[in-house]
């Protein structure tokens, strides 16, 4: 017996970009979870998503398809997760090698899935720029994300003075 | 497969608006310019696929004879390209025209909550753009043990800042104050503190006269955005005082924007912790994002409650983020010696596993009375009626958490015209303890 069809949904993004993607798929978005409980019939329209452009949107999907059919964390559980997730940046290989993208793409990711509401997304996004700043000193922060330094001298001076410490690692 | 160049690949199918980040400012011409570079590039094994240009690297000086480009190429850019990429990249000194760091702060808090002291200090060091977010360090101190927590977050940190706070109390500078507080040689007294947001006008309580010495044993607000600018409100002053003090002693009081806008700081759970006799806490004006970051707030107010708890009274006006359940839960902490708690002034709270459609939604307004305490919560707004279909459940948590409580009186305001009060009469056994 052939397994009932999938509901496919229409997606909209800025770019005019269109997607059809499994009802499931998309539903990793709590944002668009809610948008389809709301509408009660079902509608051709696409979902408009003005906050995300079609490529960054490809990357959210791909990452929705890999982990679609995982449970979604729910209000009771989120709150009791949330301490262990705070206290590793550990990231699946999957996760890693997906989120192995330029910076610009990292951090429309990371926007892309707090618009969206997939906490798990932002999760993997925020640990990943978390683990870029990890070990390194303020002047390789800034040359890494490419950061003005707007400390003058003498109150860059003076926090360096008085904070040797943190160097000691 | 691999070997043919898209044919969408052109200045005219890829239009910069699609491409290009919005920060980034190059005209159609540059566009075409770079085009051709990367289409006259030999490419024997270009991958089908989209192509994203997803970050510019702009020279002034080379801009003004070629435009300069860093181009990354999602899949596999060829290896000759990425050669040429890295001849034309830009000098190290230059900067995006664009700012990678230009993210909501809700999301730098959640990056920053993976992060160690060491690494915010990093951080916090790199642009002052970072100092306001890295104020709310306590935020991280659910990855750090106790000890941890009080070297590495307090002990360093306040040293980091404290020599930057640059406001005194009176005759005392903060420094002075500390030190004295250390060694416990001040003994005060029925103190209180508020804490509160510098941006609306409030500044840390506790004030002093001219001469440095204490005002008294009472709470004392200064507000100087509401035109009182040289008023010093003081309440449960003994003699019921209100007291004037010169703009130039207030000004002593102001402590630097950027640094108070932790309303809980290093060198304020230092105070607490210091303060053996410290009876009464206001947070006042205190907006957090949801429930989640207030849960770091009492729990670091635990930590430094914890080696003398003899608070009495605990105020929380005007503050945001903050519901009910977590209010409780960390009331019922302080059940031993608190007395009184006031819930004061209208406040929102947002739902954190819905931040993004909620945003800041507003309670009925609900005022809770019984014999020892006194509550007040100030709640008004739109998702009213669905929280008066809670409000048993909720007098059950409340005296289920407060056993003492007596009677509980909901007051809900629905705009200006509407009140109503429900009594509710608790169960016969809680008149009897």
């Amino acid at each position: 017996m052939a397994a009932p069809a999938t509901q496919q949904i229409k997606i909209r993004c800025n770019d005019e970009k269109e997607f059809t993607v499994d009802r499931d798929v998309l539903e990793r978005s709590v944002l668009i979870k809610n948008m389809l409980e709301d509408v009660t019939e079902q509608q051709d329209a696409p979902i408009p998503l003005p906050n995300v452009s079609g490529p960054v949107m490809a990357k959210v999907l791909e990452y929705c398809t890999h982990h679609r059919g995982e449970p979604l964390p729910s209000a009771d559980t989120e709150q009791s997760q949330d301490e262990t997730r705070k206290r590793t940046t550990d990231i699946s290989e999957w996760d890693q090698k997906f989120i192995t993208v330029d910076q610009e793409m990292l951090f429309e990711i990371i926007l892309a899935a707090n618009y969206l509401d997939i906490k798990s997304l932002l999760d993997v996004g925020c640990k990943t720029v978390a683990n870029m700043i990890k070990g390194k000193t303020p002047e390789e922060i800034r040359k890494l994300f490419n950061i003005v330094n707007d400390f003058t001298p003498e109150e860059e001076a003076q926090i360096k003075k008085e904070n040797e410490w943190a160097e000691d690692r | 497969m691999g070997a043919v160049r898209p044919e969408r690949f052109s200045a005219r199918a890829l239009p910069p608006s699609i491409l290009l980040s919005k920060r980034l400012h190059i005209d159609h011409g540059q566009w075409t310019d770079l085009v051709n570079m990367v289409l006259n590039t030999e490419d024997s094994n270009w991958e089908q696929g989209p192509l994203v240009v997803v970050c510019w690297i702009f020279h002034s000086l080379w801009l003004m004879t070629s435009l300069i480009s860093h181009i990354i190429v999602t899949n596999k850019a060829p290896s000759h390209l990425t050669d040429t990429i890295t001849m034309n990249q830009t000098p190290s000194h230059t900067h995006l025209e664009w700012e990678i760091i230009d993210l909501p702060d809700e999301l730098w808090f959640d990056i920053m909550s993976y992060l160690h002291p060491p690494d915010l200090y990093s951080l916090g060091c790199t642009s002052h753009r970072f100092v306001p977010l890295l104020s709310h360090l306590f935020w991280h101190s659910r990855n750090l043990s106790t000890q941890l927590f009080n070297m590495c977050m307090v002990k360093k940190w306040m040293k980091f800042r404290s020599d930057t706070l640059k406001f005194s109390w009176g005759a005392l500078t903060v420094d002075d104050f500390r030190s004295a507080r250390l060694a416990g040689s001040m003994g005060f007294v029925n103190r209180g503190l508020v804490f509160s947001r510098p941006d609306s006008g409030w500044c840390i309580g506790e004030a002093f006269e001219e001469d440095g010495s204490w005002l008294g044993p009472s709470v004392v607000l200064v507000d100087h955005v509401v035109g009182e600018r040289n008023k010093i409100e003081e309440r449960n002053h003994p003699e019921g005082k209100t007291r004037s003090i010169s703009t130039e002693t207030l000004s002593s009081f102001q402590i630097e924007p950027i640094l108070l806008g932790p309303p809980f700081f290093h060198w304020t759970y230092q105070l607490i912790a210091t303060s053996p006799s410290l009876t009464r806490i206001t947070l006042r004006h205190i907006k957090q994002r949801d429930s989640n970051q207030w849960r770091i707030i009492f729990r670091w107010l635990l930590e430094a409650l914890r080696f003398h708890n003899v608070l009495e009274t605990l105020t929380i006006d005007w503050c945001s983020g903050l519901d009910l359940e977590t209010l409780l839960d960390f009331v019922s902490q302080l059940q031993s010696t608190l007395e009184r708690l006031e819930l004061m002034g209208p406040y929102s709270y947002s739902k954190s596993s819905s931040r993004h459609r909620h945003g800041g939604i507003t309670l009925p307004r609900v005022k809770f009375i019984q014999a020892r305490w006194k509550v007040w919560l100030g709640l008004v707004g739109e998702p009213m009626v669905q929280e008066l279909g809670k409000r048993e459940s909720r007098i059950s948590v409340m005296q289920r958490r407060f056993p003492l409580l007596k009677y509980a009186t909901i007051e809900t305001r629905g705009g200006l015209n509407y009140i109503e009060t429900w009594y509710v009469p608790i169960q016969s056994s809680y008149f009897n303890q």
